[in-house]
């Protein structure tokens, strides 16, 4: 045995018997705070009289570092497309799993009591609010996209301008406690951006369960070309009219192409029934529609995806939506 | 939701991956306990009722799953090899002596353990009269075997602090202790030959 290890071994039966070793033992939380410097510093110098004594809050502080602590040099974050694939991978995973695909199911089948009991109520819901209801859940919905890709967009712009500030400091040679000041206060800000983008995408992710369906579509190129071109649909989509809403996900062939894009829903009689206005990508380069599934009347309708760049729009995939019709 | 899900995962994946990754797991194991914690991410977002409290949720999942993999790790070296400690042990000779019987006993004499706890109150003795940063330097660094960094960053000091209060503490000790601790000594002349 080498001497420090057994002295260590003297200091660890010490330490049991140390008054500072008492206490409580801390919650997940607060550690995080503690390890994030998001405690009061007096506060902080009495709390580690016990964490330094306490093995399961030592490890625990460890664990809270590993998980909190940025890359490290050494440490390769994965590429994109290794984390489109593990994505992949997850995602099938839980849309195969009983549990979870069980309990998508059972979470969307009224029981008939409920049922019964809430047919009333929600046909006088109905009456009272009318169409208004669906325009508010769109509009809610949409507000709430729009706010999550401009504070991703935002955390972006953030990072560069950080990482060109970083730059500018080390080549104009400005002091140690200068630079550290300075990039304390970037990434403060980034967390509290990073912060808002959780809870955008949590608020989302933790509504109740719905009975939606997502429609993939990849755009073929960066226009219509050949037989598409015209007033030839190229695919067609059918949708349920059972679905409470439904989900579209377009992956453009060349996402920096246009620096945005507008998706139309016209009816029989090329009336807009639906104008997104300009829509940006999503950080998968995909571009993201949700719709609420009452909102059209059972019939067929043309989907136009335009790519945008300025005041110009250009045509780059139209297809037809046949909802409710088998 | 679906959706939503993808935006999180994409955001907080190389997170929980370094998390396994730190451990020391391969990255085999690292990829699928990555994908372990997002099921269970996935399976428990309907329950969280703070979403503010995000991080601090997936970590704690992070964590339980990190904890069930060293569980299973432990059932399997459990498992591995089973001896009898009655079983006779594997000699040439006819009849040999069960197993138990060549385990030397660990526990130290009447003696021995009076020694080792009158030493003990020593120690502890003269680690009051230590600063309690220096108390907490020493013993993160002898006792729990932290690295000059760790101790740092735990502490908030830069690593020069590190090493001057663990220096001076070892030569506090060394003073008051010398008597009862060879160790100390043997630390005191490792130091001056790494110098």
């Amino acid at each position: 045995m080498n001497p420090q290890s057994e002295l260590g071994m003297y200091m660890k039966a010490a330490r049991s018997k140390s008054v500072e070793a008492a206490g409580r033992h801390w919650s997940q939380e607060e550690m995080i705070a503690f390890y994030q410097g998001q405690m009061p510093e007096a506060e902080c110098e009495a709390s580690r009289a016990h964490l330094a004594y306490c093995p399961e809050c030592l490890q625990l502080w460890r664990d809270v570092r590993d998980f909190c602590a940025p890359a490290e040099a050494g440490e390769a974050e994965a590429s994109e497309f290794d984390v489109r694939r593990e994505w992949k991978e997850l995602w099938g995973r839980i849309q195969t799993d009983p549990q979870t695909a069980t309990r998508t199911e059972i979470a969307h089948r009224p029981s008939r009591f409920a049922w019964r009991a809430a047919l009333p109520l929600a046909a006088s819901i109905a009456l009272a609010l009318g169409t208004g209801t669906v325009a508010l859940f769109w509009q809610q919905e949409r507000q709430q996209r729009i706010e999550a890709q401009q504070a991703a967009a935002q955390l972006q712009v953030n990072q560069q301008e950080m990482q060109a500030r970083v730059a500018h400091l080390e080549q104009t040679g400005k002091t140690q406690s200068q630079f550290d000041e300075q990039l304390k206060l970037e990434r403060e800000k980034n967390q509290e951006l990073k912060a808002r983008l959780d809870q955008l995408s949590l608020s989302q992710a933790t509504q109740p369960q719905t009975n939606n369906r997502i429609y993939e579509l990849q755009l073929p190129g960066s226009s219509m070309r050949g037989s598409n071109q015209g007033n030839k649909p190229s695919a067609e989509i059918p949708i349920s009219a059972s679905a409470k809403s439904w989900i579209l996900r377009v992956a453009p062939d060349k996402p920096e192409e246009f620096s945005s894009y507008v998706i139309k829903i016209l009816d029989s009689r090329n009336a807009t029934k639906w104008d997104s206005g300009s829509l940006k990508l999503d950080q998968s380069q995909n571009l993201v529609a949700t719709f609420p599934g009452s909102f059209l009347n059972k019939g067929r309708y043309q989907l136009l995806i335009y790519g945008q760049n300025g005041s110009g729009l250009k045509l780059l995939g139209k297809y037809e939506v046949r909802y409710g019709e088998r | 939701m679906g959706n939503n899900f993808r935006l999180l995962f994409e955001r907080h994946r190389n997170q929980v991956y370094r998390f396994f990754q730190r451990k020391g797991l391969s990255p085999e194991d690292c990829h699928e306990l990555t994908q372990e914690a997002f099921f269970s991410i996935y399976k428990g977002l309907s329950d969280l009722r703070q979403p503010a409290q995000f991080v601090g949720w997936m970590f704690a999942i992070t964590e339980n799953v990190w904890r069930s993999h060293l569980e299973m790790i432990k059932a399997k070296k459990r498992n591995a090899i089973v001896v009898s400690l009655d079983q006779e042990s594997d000699t040439q000779e006819g009849d040999s002596p069960p197993l138990a019987d060549s385990i030397p006993d660990p526990s130290p004499s009447p003696l021995e353990s009076a020694l080792q706890h009158e030493k003990i109150e020593k120690l502890r003795a003269a680690l009051q009269h230590l600063s309690p940063q220096r108390r907490r330097c020493l013993h993160l660094y002898v006792a729990e075997e932290w690295s000059y960094q760790e101790i740092a960053e735990f502490m908030g000091l830069t690593i020069g602090a590190v090493k001057a209060h663990l220096h001076q503490a070892k030569m506090a000790l060394r003073e008051t202790l010398k008597s009862d601790f060879k160790e100390l000594e043997l630390l005191g002349r490792a130091a001056k030959e790494s110098e």
